[in-house]
């Protein structure tokens, strides 16, 4: 799948079939990422994409296959991994204040001794204000809109200094504009980061991602940014998602 | 009036406990856990009176099994874990009132386990409520980080390699814990009460976990003074009693300070 270069895979699954109660979410998926991507994958609502993003962090087990993460096992490179949840997934009355999620982050340097917790918890006001939420801190986490949720998310995973970042439906839920911004940031952030999301949409991850995989139960993975009439035909089942959204390949190849 | 003395002695001591416990069962929607735990204990009173050892330590061994129990089944399935949980809570009950049956003539003292007796609470059970505190406050002091990073979000505190299932089953622990020094006190089905109220209300005004569990417990104090004063002079009972008060002021803090707080608490955070 990969092109010929000189790039290590970061992220590598063969064969993975995965899911529950015979009910299969994943069926044979081989997919690698390569360190300085900026992959989306993209396909319609249960059509395994978050089920992919478990196995990449060990939290769900695959039924068959092989998952290698930053050469190992998941289990033993989740902590490399800087995890983006969905920002729907919280409790909107969790009494919590926007500075106290970010240092959660921290606790993960807690067993490297009381000096590095402390580097990090001076590193949160840098990595709030580059995300622009310094001036959110002090604001509750369930009063903060879609947007600002999912930056002060970004923050909690980057100020773990981690290898790759991982975000679950990144700009679900809002306005074009924001989620224009938060493209704009991971773009940059790409500079330094290896970055692979997930999400429904094709309209939003088209513009900046740099490659796409197409993902319904089975993987149609394409390398190139720009989805060709042939993987179109290909890949039938997912993009039944993309056509809803107009002519994806068009708006793919306008912005390659 | 030592009783008296030693009565407001406990309510003091279990409040502390209860509020830093009883915020945690509320942030992590854990009430019906806590529930099915104090009634599953019931089963270790009833075995305690049966086979003549002192019940609040059945009721320890019973609970603490009923946590753990309860905590692998929630932890693991996803599905149907109320119904589990709600067998183990019926069960649990169901031995303690065949073992009462069977052992004739104790009958009497197994209510005050369901009804509270806050007012035959002797030394013992003062150090007991003592000890239970320092373990509470400690834990919380140690592990107040990880707890809340736990409570708000496992799976990213899993990621970053916080041992999650060990501190949501010590969690569970204390609140075993908890749950038998308040039936002391509220008796076993009124002890959701004292566990929730006090956290719920405090949440309404102060929107940090440390905020919640300070204020909870000023309240839980409140509630069980008020509470076995208005018992004592109407001669009632000061478990029911207690739950009342608490109840009320639960009630008319959602009156009062109905949206407020939160329009308050964003105004005074805003930047700038």
């Amino acid at each position: 799948m990969s092109a010929a270069n000189d790039k290590k895979p970061v992220i590598s699954l063969t064969g993975v079939t995965a899911g529950y109660e015979g009910h299969l979410a994943l069926r044979d998926v081989s997919l690698t990422v390569e360190e300085g991507d900026f992959l989306g994958i993209i396909g319609p609502n249960g059509g395994g994409k978050t089920t992919l993003l478990k196995i990449i962090l060990g939290l769900v087990k695959p039924l068959k296959g092989e998952v290698e993460v930053l050469g190992t096992s998941p289990e033993r490179a989740r902590y490399r991994i800087g995890y983006v949840p969905q920002v729907t997934d919280f409790d909107r009355d969790f009494p919590i204040r926007v500075h106290d999620v970010v240092r959660m982050g921290c606790l993960k340097f807690r067993k490297g001794g009381s000096k590095r917790v402390r580097e990090c918890l001076d590193a949160t006001e840098d990595v709030m204000r580059e995300m622009g939420v310094w001036e959110l801190r002090k604001r509750q986490m369930g009063r903060l809109s879609g947007g600002e949720k999912q930056r002060v998310l970004m923050a909690r995973a980057l100020v773990t200094r981690p290898d790759i970042l991982l975000l679950d439906e990144p700009t679900a839920s809002m306005d074009s504009r924001v989620r224009m911004t938060i493209y704009e940031t991971l773009l940059r952030l790409n500079s330094t980061l290896t970055i692979c999301l997930v999400s429904h949409d094709i309209g939003v991850i088209s513009t900046y991602v740099k490659k796409v995989a197409c993902l319904n139960q089975e993987l149609f993975y394409h390398g190139e940014k720009e989805l060709t009439e042939e993987v179109l035909f290909r890949t039938y089942q997912c993009p039944v998602e993309l056509i809803a959204h107009g002519v994806p390949h068009r708006v793919l190849k306008r912005h390659g | 009036m030592e009783f008296f003395r030693n009565a407001l002695l406990a309510g003091m001591l279990v409040s502390l406990a209860c509020a830093i416990i009883g915020t945690y069962v509320v942030v992590n929607r854990i009430v019906f856990i806590s529930g099915g735990i104090a009634h599953a204990a019931y089963g270790g009173i009833g075995l305690g009176v049966y086979f003549g050892i002192n019940p609040v330590l059945g009721a320890v061994v019973f609970s603490l099994l009923a946590a753990f129990g309860m905590g692998t089944v929630s932890y693991q399935a996803r599905q149907r874990v109320d119904t589990v949980i709600g067998v183990m809570w019926a069960v649990g009950m169901a031995i303690g009132i065949i073992f009462a049956d069977l052992s004739h003539g104790y009958t009497a003292g197994l209510m005050s386990y369901l009804f509270g007796s806050i007012l035959t609470i002797s030394k013992g059970d003062l150090i007991l409520m003592l000890l239970l505190d320092l373990l509470v406050v400690s834990a919380t002091l140690v592990f107040y980080q990880q707890w809340l990073s736990i409570s708000f979000d496992p799976e990213f505190s899993e990621i970053i390699g916080l041992p999650v299932k060990r501190f949501y089953l010590l969690l569970l622990a204390l609140t075993a814990l908890t749950v038998v020094v308040i039936m002391r006190m509220v008796g076993i089905i009124m002890v959701i009460a004292l566990l929730t109220i006090p956290p719920a209300i405090a949440n309404r005004f102060t929107q940090s976990l440390k905020g919640i569990m300070i204020l909870a417990c000023l309240l839980g104090m409140g509630f069980t003074i008020i509470g076995m004063v208005v018992s004592f002079y109407l001669n009632l009972t000061s478990g029911a009693m207690i739950i009342l008060v608490a109840g009320v002021a639960y009630f008319l803090s959602l009156r009062v300070h109905h949206g407020s707080a939160r329009n308050a608490e964003d105004l005074k955070s805003l930047p700038g």
